[in-house]
Parts: structure tokens; sequence; C-alpha cells
């Protein structure tokens, strides 16, 4: 590794893991992705980096997404169903809910509306953002505020539904 | 009068706006109630999704092993060669189950124990509290620091370091020499080795927990805010951490938060640095509102020190 790229995974591996767990579901992937994006990253050093690492990462995301059947997808189902003793069932079922419902509702937004609010979760301004998602800087404050109304909305009428469910 | 964009709210709630155009908009907000209710609206949409986005680093569901379950998925688990099926009838067929799942990320496990939630090592840079508050101050846990930052280097090693054993969803790494009953052995054996490794990842975070839990004094409110701390930290709004806190709340000038959280009377606002998150953690004691700061363990001096003295 570069002392360049070196520097890079120092500065962003933690943040590209957190922003691909966020948007995969799944911590295990998140590092194998990132490590794929410094792999590419060592290929051809990119001259504005944070945003080329972010877009590296989402289009992997993207190409992964489209992939119908990935050979390993039946372990992960084992590992996430390793016991641990540090919470109570309650706890772990009222958090389980929690995550299943914001993951719920991140998945009712566009691609685009996703990203965005994702990478602005990671402290990206708006320049880094239009330069990730390749949209017009003008249109950001425009695709975040829609992408929150609707993320908070899809959220409350989950809600709203298990309430009256229940 | 035409009115704000919602866009042009969320960024001037976000500090993307050029000073030259603010004070438009400023003159506009302070003439015009719909928009300034827009505003606030705004406001709480951004602060509630942000709290939403944080959400998503909590760990999966991490439920009881389902044998049933368990058992349907291990049928199409590649097996090792010569394997032999267990009959229907056998009683422990749920377990047998569970064995060849944990072969199956077995070695892989082993270095998945770091996957916990927390993954970065955090030194604590000093409560600030007023004197009449001093003494109820959560705890500052020294001495237990290190070998908290000590768990959290070893979780941080690069995935390039671990061993990269079994490719996931290969089959279990048993010589096909072995006999069947030899395999079934190393099976066990494979199968204790991760139970070890699933105690020890259980001691360690005990330890992180104790940590965390390091005495806070003889005061009531010391050994509440201890108990406290064993639970969860819940991602709350923005209003309802200033509603905990009494009416205000604590923020680093010049950075924007992106999480709020609660555990019991602590709050903790997040922010995201390049060095790693940001807490700042507060509660509200004898009417004044304290807190102190705990930086990411690789951030420089200069850069806390900044932070702090930020603090509002």
């Amino acid at each position: 590794m570069t002392d360049f790229v070196a520097e890079l995974y120092a500065l962003y591996r933690d943040s590209l893991i957190r922003m691909l767990t966020r948007r995969t579901g799944d911590r295990d992937r998140a590092e194998e992705l990132t490590q794929e994006v410094f792999a590419r990253a060592v290929a051809a050093p990119p001259r504005n980096p944070r945003p080329w690492l972010f877009a590296v990462a989402l289009n992997l995301v993207r190409e992964e997404g489209r992939r119908s059947v990935r050979q390993g997808r039946r372990l992960e189902l084992y590992r996430g169903e390793m016991p641990t003793a540090t919470e109570s069932p309650d706890d772990e079922l009222i958090r389980d809910e929690r995550v299943a419902g914001v993951r719920s509702a991140l998945a009712t937004l566009s691609e685009r509306d996703r990203e965005a609010l994702l990478l602005q979760a990671e402290g990206m301004n708006y320049d880094e953002i239009a330069a990730t998602i390749g949209l017009a800087k003008g249109a950001i404050g425009t695709t975040l505020a829609r992408a929150r109304r609707r993320l908070v909305e899809a959220y409350r009428a989950k809600e709203g539904e298990n309430h009256v469910a229940s | 009068m035409s009115h704000l964009e919602e866009g042009v709210l969320h960024a001037m709630l976000d500090g993307e706006v050029q000073s030259a155009e603010l004070k438009g908009i400023e003159a506009h907000l302070a003439a015009c109630g719909a928009c300034a209710t827009r505003l606030e609206e705004a406001r709480r949409f951004r602060d509630e999704a942000s709290a939403m986005i944080t959400v998503l680093d909590e760990q999966p569901a991490v439920a009881r092993v389902r044998p049933a379950r368990v058992a349907a998925a291990a049928d199409q688990v590649p097996r090792p060669r010569g394997w032999r099926r267990l009959p229907a009838w056998a009683p422990g067929l749920a377990w047998a189950a569970t064995i060849v799942a944990a072969v199956g990320l077995g070695w892989s496990f082993r270095d998945r124990k770091s996957a916990a939630p927390e993954t970065i090592s955090y030194r604590e840079v000093g409560a600030v509290a007023p004197p009449s508050a001093a003494n109820q101050a959560p705890p500052a846990a020294a001495g237990a620091e290190p070998e908290r930052a000590k768990t959290a280097e070893r979780r941080d090693r690069p995935a390039s370091a671990a061993p990269t054993p079994t490719a996931a969803g290969s089959p279990a790494p048993v010589p096909p020499a072995r006999t069947e009953v030899a395999q079934e052995v190393a099976v066990a054996a494979v199968a204790k080795d991760q139970a070890a490794a699933l105690d020890e990842a259980k001691a360690e975070s005990r330890l992180a927990r104790k940590s965390l839990a390091a005495p806070a004094g003889a005061s009531a409110e010391g050994l509440a805010l201890r108990a406290q701390r064993e639970g969860t930290w819940a991602a709350i709004s923005a209003a309802k951490a200033i509603e905990a806190l009494g009416g205000s709340i604590k923020l680093i000038d010049g950075l924007t938060p992106n999480r709020y959280q609660q555990l019991g009377d602590l709050i903790r606002v997040g922010y995201d640095t390049p060095f790693g998150p940001l807490l700042l953690e507060q509660w509200r004691a004898a009417n004044v509102v304290s807190h102190r700061l705990i930086a990411p363990a690789g951030a420089p001096v200069d850069s806390v020190e900044a932070w702090k003295e930020r603090v509002r």
C-alpha cells in the first residue's frame, strides 16, 4: 500500500465501514467491501479521494445488489443466530424492532436519496455528496430534504401500523 | 411573497448556505411565519432522520439459536465428502445441525468476535462539572480505560490481517482422507474451539462493560449512573435530548451533531470526525448541565483541545 493510500485508509476506513454497514446491514460484508475499495485505490490512486472512495463503495453495493446469488450467503444466517448473553430477550426484541423499522423505512427511499442521506451522516458536505453521487450541488438540499422527510414518515407509518396491529 | 424552498431550509440547517444568501433568507424567515414554522419542521425531520440513521449502528439481532431453522438451513450447506446423514428420528438432530453450522462459521468466527458494535477506541478528555455537581459526575473509568482501548485496538485490526481460512459457504475444513468418525470428532473439536472463543468474547465484553461502569464515587447518584451504564444507549431526537436535560443542551460550536442518545439521565451528542466518532456526554445535576468529551483515540491533541474550547 502506498503512503498516500495508507493515509486514506487511516482517515476513511472506519467511516466507510460504518456507511456500508448502515447501507447493507452486514458489518462483515462492509469490511470486505472496504478492503476492495482500498485495493482499487492502490491500483488507481484517486485525485479527490473522499468522494471517490465512497462512490466506489456505493457502486460495489449496487453491483452486489444486482447479483442474485452470492456464495456464502447461507452462513451469514448462522452468524446472525449465535447467542449472546449481554442482553435480555426483551431488550433484544426492542432493539431488533427498532433496527428493522429504520431499515425498512430506509428501503422505501430511492437509491439516490438513501445514498445522500448516508453520506451526509458521514459528515460529508454538499460538494462532496454531489461529487460522490453525481448530482449538482444545488440539488443536494432538495434531495436531503426529501430523503429525510420520507425516511421519518415511512418510519412513523410503520410504527402506526404496528400500534394498530397490536 | 414566495416562500423558501424546503431544500434551501435544509441547506441552511446544514450550514451550506453562503453568507451572502444567508442574510436574505434570514430576513425572509423573520418576516414570514409560515417559513419559520417550516424551518422548525425541517429541523425536526433532519434531527429525527439523523437519529434514525445511527440506530443502524446497533448490532443486528443476535437471537437465540432456533434449532428448526438452523436444521432446515443446514440441509443446504455443502457437506464434506463422506458426510453421514443422521437418521431423521435422532433426537439430537437439532444439535447436529447446530454443529454443522458451527463448522461453517467456525474458523472465521474466531476472529469475528471482534465484530462488536463499538470498534473505535476512545479516550476521555475530561469531565466538566461545576463544583456543586462535581461529586455527581459520571465515572472517569480511570485505569480501566487502557484495558478497553486495548480491546478496541484488537477489534480494529484490519480485516486483511485476520486469517481468511474457509470462504464462507465452502465446506468445513475437514481433510478428505479422514473417516466419518474422525470427521465428527473434528467437527466437535471445532465446535468446542468455537465455544471457547465465544466464552472469551463474552469475558471481553463483560470486561468492557465493567470498565464503563467503573466506580463513580460513593454517592447514590454515582451508583445510579453506574447502574444505568449497564443498559443500552437509545437513539432519541434532539428535542427529546433537550427535554431530558431540562430544556438546554451543550453542543460543540462549528460541528454538526448527527446523533443523540440516551441512557437513563445521561445524554450523548455524537459527531463524526475524520478520526472517528466524537461524543459529548452530558447530564443534569443540581440544576446545571455538566459534560465530558469523549474523543476518538486517534484524534490529535490540538483538535481535542479545540473541541473542548468550543463546547457551548
